[in-house]
């Protein structure tokens, strides 16, 4: 994993680097850091040819862009690495760090005590992500759109989805909660083979029914929601469920 | 002529029946199984259907009453009743009104049988009419007034004594059913059916007006708040200039003995204490600075300190100024007021102390999120998102279901709500008009 630290201080630049050397050293886990920066151009015109997997910004770079800045163009070239912002408690702005470029971690550079421990927490958090890259497919997540910002929602746990009252805005129902978008449920449809249109309004994750009532022309999801299923799609989803286990990788 | 033969029953009787029920369930919103459908015709229509041929009154008077008791039980809401009195209000007059329309237009057909279709169409169509309307006016004044119980037994009682008069009204012109009468009827119904109308509206503007300035006494009180606060901030700083040389002066006596252990205690027990205390409002003023809307500067200073009065850690996020924000204010207010009143809730009853809020701009959009730690596992997500929109569990769900009514009504604003790890998290994104 190559990392790329950039901090105007180059005191805390050159400790921080340390604990970095010291425990790449010891575990021999191939993380090597790739370029020590005290000014963000250097980091700009670096990343222009080459990539690295793990990136530590300072976000007050005493220069006329700050970390966040460089954190945008990172993401922008590289959406899948790692940022984590070195900060003091004054300038920290969690949520929107987070929001804005999904910042990894953070750093407090005011409590110089435990600095060390939060640098290698960190890295390690980062590492293990690094390590999850080759091995998941990016089609395991339904990207949400709002706006700019996009949150991926794990495909397990989709229950379904349902056309609000307002035009264009659907409702998706998860195990973790409930996200409102705008899009139409055709494009949804379309997305995922388990995803399944059984009714004007909804579309539901067949990979979690819990049970198809017949009779009474609806099905229990696996959180205990309730979608109708319309007459004429009885049929073609009792043969998606009977085709399910076949599907399965 | 006699309108109401035994024929002209059979199949008009039938229609105003499906027409109630259907406008029923349009208006409420619901879905009838086909064994509830089967229960209402079985047990409200064919009693009433047959005591209407023997008695016409009671015929009426039990459907009305049945029909209450049956929405009541089903939807187990008492205001269904009064969906129920108007939607028979709506059937009388529309019916009234293709009786006329029929019998004393130039359209009138000759076969009988056609005159009895070309009625019942009429009164489907109007019905159809009024009840869309009725439905349209209902949503709008819904999202705008927030209707007390004391008025919404006012309502009831005006609706039950209009139904009782239409209705004696009826039964005592009933024996010379024509088309005289029946125009009389038409013209004291619109007109009484008008008023009434009129003075409901009425009523609604004057509690809606009432609201409105309610909101806006409450949006001043809170920016009043934010000023005082200032000032306070501003007399800490005047005391602690008056203060620093002093406080300059009693570090140096331990730099003179070189007490460096008992300097840094001096600094950690008397200085950063005291600079503390001022440091909280004061950071929050400094965190509200970039937004420019005043009501909601207000509000989010106040919440901010009766977070922190119950010892909670509140951080607020603005990092670019803010001018607008594309959605009615008044509404923005009661949203953000009760979310950040239920992360309060949330934070004590899960002894949790962090609450986050930021408010991001975007090219297109206005992100607002605001979340409180939980315990993992404290309530099953799925649990709170049923009956957290109808009911209160744990008081999570308090206020969610008013946040859910004005949402749902404004095209421009969707929310998401979640859980994951430690955190609660509500997101409402509101897009710029177009």
């Amino acid at each position: 994993m190559k990392v790329i630290l950039c901090e105007d201080n180059e005191k805390i630049l050159e400790q921080i680097a340390l604990y970095i050397e010291n425990y790449a050293l010891i575990e021999e886990n191939g993380i090597e850091i790739q370029l020590k920066a005290t000014d963000p151009f250097e980091v700009i015109s670096y990343i222009q040819s080459q990539r690295a997997d793990c990136y530590f910004l300072d976000i007050d770079l005493g220069s006329e862009i700050t970390g966040l800045d460089l954190a945008k163009q990172i993401r922008s070239l590289d959406p899948l690495a790692s940022i984590i912002f070195i900060t003091s408690h004054s300038e920290m702005l969690r949520l929107t760090f987070t929001y804005h470029v999904e910042a990894l971690d953070f750093i407090m550079k005011d409590e110089m005590l435990s600095i060390k421990e939060k640098v290698l927490n960190a890295l390690k958090k980062a590492h293990q992500k690094y390590n999850k890259i080759g091995i998941q497919p990016e089609l395991h997540y339904f990207p949400l759109r709002h706006g700019e910002f996009v949150k991926n929602i794990e495909m397990g746990s989709i229950m379904f989805f349902k056309v609000s009252n307002i035009a264009h805005k659907i409702t998706l129902h998860t195990t973790q909660g409930i996200y409102e978008y705008y899009d139409s449920l055709n494009t949804v449809e379309e997305f995922d083979s388990h995803f399944f249109r059984t009714h004007r309004s909804y579309v539901i994750n067949i990979k979690n029914i819990s049970k198809f009532d017949k009779k009474q022309k609806q099905v229990i999801m696996k959180d205990g929601s309730i979608c109708p299923v319309a007459f004429r799609r009885v049929k073609s989803l009792e043969q998606a469920i009977h085709e399910l286990p076949t599907n399965e990788p | 002529m006699h309108i109401n033969s035994t024929l002209g029953n059979l199949i008009n009787l039938p229609v105003q029946f499906l027409m109630i029920l259907v406008g029923f369930i349009y208006l409420k919103n619901i879905k009838l199984s086909t064994r509830q459908l089967f229960i209402a015709i079985s047990i409200l229509f064919i009693p009433s259907f047959i005591l209407y041929q023997i008695v016409y009154w009671a015929g009426t008077i039990y459907l009305f009453i049945s029909l209450m008791f049956f929405f009541i039980i089903y939807t187990k809401k008492f205001s269904s009743c009064i969906y129920i009195a108007i939607l028979f209000l709506i059937a009388i007059i529309t019916d009234h009104m293709a009786t006329l329309l029929v019998f004393n237009t130039a359209i009138k057909p000759a076969n009988e049988i056609l005159q009895l279709l070309l009625r019942i169409s009429i009164f489907i169509l109007f019905f159809a009419v009024v009840v869309i309307g009725f439905k349209s006016l209902r949503d709008f004044s819904l999202k705008k007034v927030q209707i007390s119980i004391k008025v919404q037994s006012l309502l009831v009682l005006i609706v039950f004594a209009t139904v009782l008069t239409f209705y004696y009204n009826i039964f005592t012109v009933f024996q010379d059913l024509t088309i005289k009468s029946l125009k009389i009827n038409l013209i004291i119904f619109s007109f009484y059916f008008l008023f009434i109308f009129i003075l409901i509206m009425f009523l609604l503007s004057i509690v809606y007006k009432e609201q409105k300035l309610q909101a806006r006494e409450k949006e001043y009180q809170n920016f009043e708040n934010y000023v005082s606060s200032l000032e306070q901030v501003n007399r800490d700083m005047q005391k602690f200039r008056h203060d620093y040389l002093n406080i300059l002066l009693s570090l140096r006596g331990y730099i003179q003995d070189s007490d460096w252990k008992g300097l840094s205690k001096h600094f950690e027990e008397n200085i950063v204490r005291f600079e503390e205390k001022s440091f909280n409002s004061n950071k929050i003023i400094g965190l509200v600075d970039n937004l420019q809307i005043r009501g909601l500067k207000g509000l989010l200073f106040t919440k901010s300190n009766q977070a922190i009065e119950q010892n909670l850690q509140i951080s607020i996020e603005i990092p670019e100024p803010i001018h607008t924000i594309s959605m009615d204010i008044i509404d923005l207010n009661r949203i953000l007021g009760i979310l950040i009143d239920n992360a309060i809730e949330g934070c004590m009853e899960h002894q949790t102390k962090h609450i986050q809020v930021a408010l991001i701009q975007q090219p297109k959009a206005t992100t607002i999120v605001i979340r409180n730690e939980v315990t993992p596992l404290g309530i099953p997500p799925q649990k709170l998102f049923e009956e957290g929109f109808t009911t209160k569990v744990n008081g999570q769900g308090i206020g969610l279901s008013t946040v859910r009514n004005i949402i749902s009504q404004t095209s421009n604003v969707s929310f998401d709500l979640w859980f994951n790890e430690n955190w609660f998290s509500v997101e409402l994104h509101i897009m710029e008009d177009k």
